[in-house]
């Protein structure tokens, strides 16, 4: 695949191959604590409130599994970092006058909000009594969502540079206001329709937990509030979503046309509206979609509210500042497809609970088990779709790619994404396991917590606490 | 109508401790998380400074 490339150029690939797998990676992780984090708020409340112990069950169930994600989450991400300074040097260099600080700031909201709380949700409860602990799970979720702000704050300044000034040698520097370098044009589009999409893939992991179990055990309490949570979400926050990422589309219409004509399969433009593609070859050399299936004009319905308006398509972008088509074009697809596929789940439990058969119908259970992984697959499909869609820029419109790396060689760069794969796949691998183990067990009433696992045992002296009938505590 | 967890009794002795003690205990594990954080952050950045890196 490197034939024809010289020494940099390929080392630019794998550089950029490099950054894709680890953060594809990494993304996994975050995409699942953010929502994890607040569902465990959620489920400690509800605790709080009623007085319930089913809701303690599933928290600490939950709890064990967030923590192993979020361990990982944190390693994975380490290698962000790593690379800026290897790979990405001259990147860095240029501005890092600019995300410097907002970064500092994700990593001083991980260290004082997420991290040292999860220590008191982890280890507190027997010590700081209930509303302490609660509040400490909150901080932890706050602080979650306190992390996603800088990040993807980080990435949409990328996308939509706003604030900033030119210092002598070409560095970017913060103009006189932060709040136009933090808050630029496409940061809250951004930040919604990413923070909704952690929340609904954690919702489709939960959903497809209580339904596995409750393949086996239709009558477990603890299995059945799950799987009704879950669904609640998938059916409330799925059209919330669709409607989010349409606003985002349209801001990326304004900011950014060039990657919502890739999105669209739009090499040619439509002076009396575009169509539709639903489906297609993109051939780059040729600057054609090929086999392409669409509905006529429904592109300039959607994106413009008006059938016949214009759209402009790549013929309109100099060669050197297209990005490449294949891969936006199916990666969007993929992602709606799935958003869509989200929303049907959401209204078939909708409908299941019209008809009373929320935990009767088998069908159902074994498509949100299939659905299980289908966020985490939709978030990195979003995340490649806005990240090629970005190319050939880092800094959109402003500082190139292939400007952006270090002076590496390829030999180098291929040697460590050869261990990142290797480690990550046995590291993450092993994780990913562990999780997989905790929740192959069925949540039970009695739930042990991380300091139960660590403590003397519960059952001493031949005394064995009374369980609860299943379906007695709903 | 609640069911009373038969292992809610460490919560509920937490709870019988005065606010101060339990505010100092959400310091303590506050602070061990985080400098234990901490020391594996450094850990890794010396590792990443190292002159063979």
């Amino acid at each position: 695949m490197f034939a024809g490339l010289d020494p940099q150029a390929t080392a630019l690939v794998l550089a950029r191959m490099q950054f894709a797998f680890t953060v594809s990676f990494h993304f996994i992780f975050p995409a699942f604590s953010i929502g994890l984090a607040s569902y465990l708020a959620v489920l400690e409340g509800l605790w709080l409130k009623t007085g319930k112990p089913l809701y303690l069950d599933l928290f600490r169930y939950w709890l064990k599994i967030f923590s192993v994600a979020f361990a990982m989450g944190v390693v994975s991400g380490l290698v962000m970092s790593y690379q800026f300074g290897t790979n990405w040097s001259v990147f860095s260099d240029k501005v890092g006058g600019v995300i410097g600080p907002l970064m500092a700031y994700e990593v001083l909201t991980a260290f004082f909000l997420e991290a040292g709380f999860l220590g008191v949700m982890l280890f507190g409860m027997k010590r700081v009594g209930r509303g302490l602990h609660f509040a400490a799970t909150l901080m932890v979720a706050l602080g979650t969502f306190v992390s996603a702000f800088w990040i993807i704050s980080v990435n949409s300044w990328m996308q939509t540079p706003t604030g900033f000034e030119m210092g002598p040698g070409g560095q970017f520097l913060p103009g006189p206001s932060w709040a136009a370098i933090i808050f630029n044009p496409s940061f809250p589009y951004r930040l919604v329709h990413t923070v909704i999409a952690a929340y609904l893939t954690t919702a489709l992991v939960v959903g497809a937990v209580g339904a596995w179990h409750l393949l086996r055990d239709r009558t477990n309490a603890h299995s059945r509030k799950m799987f009704s949570m879950a669904m609640w979400m998938a059916a409330l926050v799925a059209p919330v979503q669709i409607v989010a990422g349409d606003m985002h589309g349209l801001n990326t219409l304004e900011h950014q046309p060039a990657k919502v004509m890739a999105m669209e399969g739009h090499y040619q433009s439509h002076p009396d509206g575009a169509p539709l593609y639903l489906f297609g070859i993109p051939d780059d050399k040729a600057q054609r979609l090929d086999y392409a299936v669409g509905i006529p004009k429904a592109s300039s319905l959607i994106l413009k509210h008006d059938p016949n308006a214009p759209l402009a398509g790549l013929d309109t972008i100099a060669p050197e500042n297209r990005p490449p088509v294949w891969i936006v074009f199916w990666s969007f697809r993929i992602m709606v497809g799935i958003g869509f596929a989200m929303l049907g789940l959401g209204l078939w439990s909708v409908l299941a609970r019209t008809r009373r058969r929320l935990y009767e119908w088998p069908m159902l259970h074994r498509a949100a088990v299939v659905m299980g992984p289908s966020g985490f697959v939709a978030v990195i499909a979003g995340w490649v779709t806005t990240e090629v869609g970005r190319q050939p820029f880092t800094v959109y419109g402003l500082l190139r790619t292939a400007d952006s790396v270090s002076p590496i060689a390829a030999p180098a760069v291929a040697a460590s994404l050869l261990a990142f794969v290797v480690i990550y796949f046995a590291v993450f691998g092993v994780g990913t396991w562990y999780i997989l183990r905790l929740m192959s067990a069925a949540p039970e009433p009695h739930e042990d917590g991380p300091e139960e696992d660590e403590q003397a045992p519960i059952r001493t002296a031949g005394i064995t606490p009374a369980h609860q009938p299943q379906g007695g505590v709903q | 109508m609640a069911i009373i967890d038969p292992r809610l009794d460490g919560a509920d002795q937490a709870e019988a401790r005065p606010l101060w003690q339990r505010l100092g205990w959400m310091v303590a594990i506050w602070l061990g998380s985080v400098l234990t954080l901490g020391a594996v952050a450094w850990v890794i950045r010396s590792w990443l400074n190292s002159p063979q890196n």
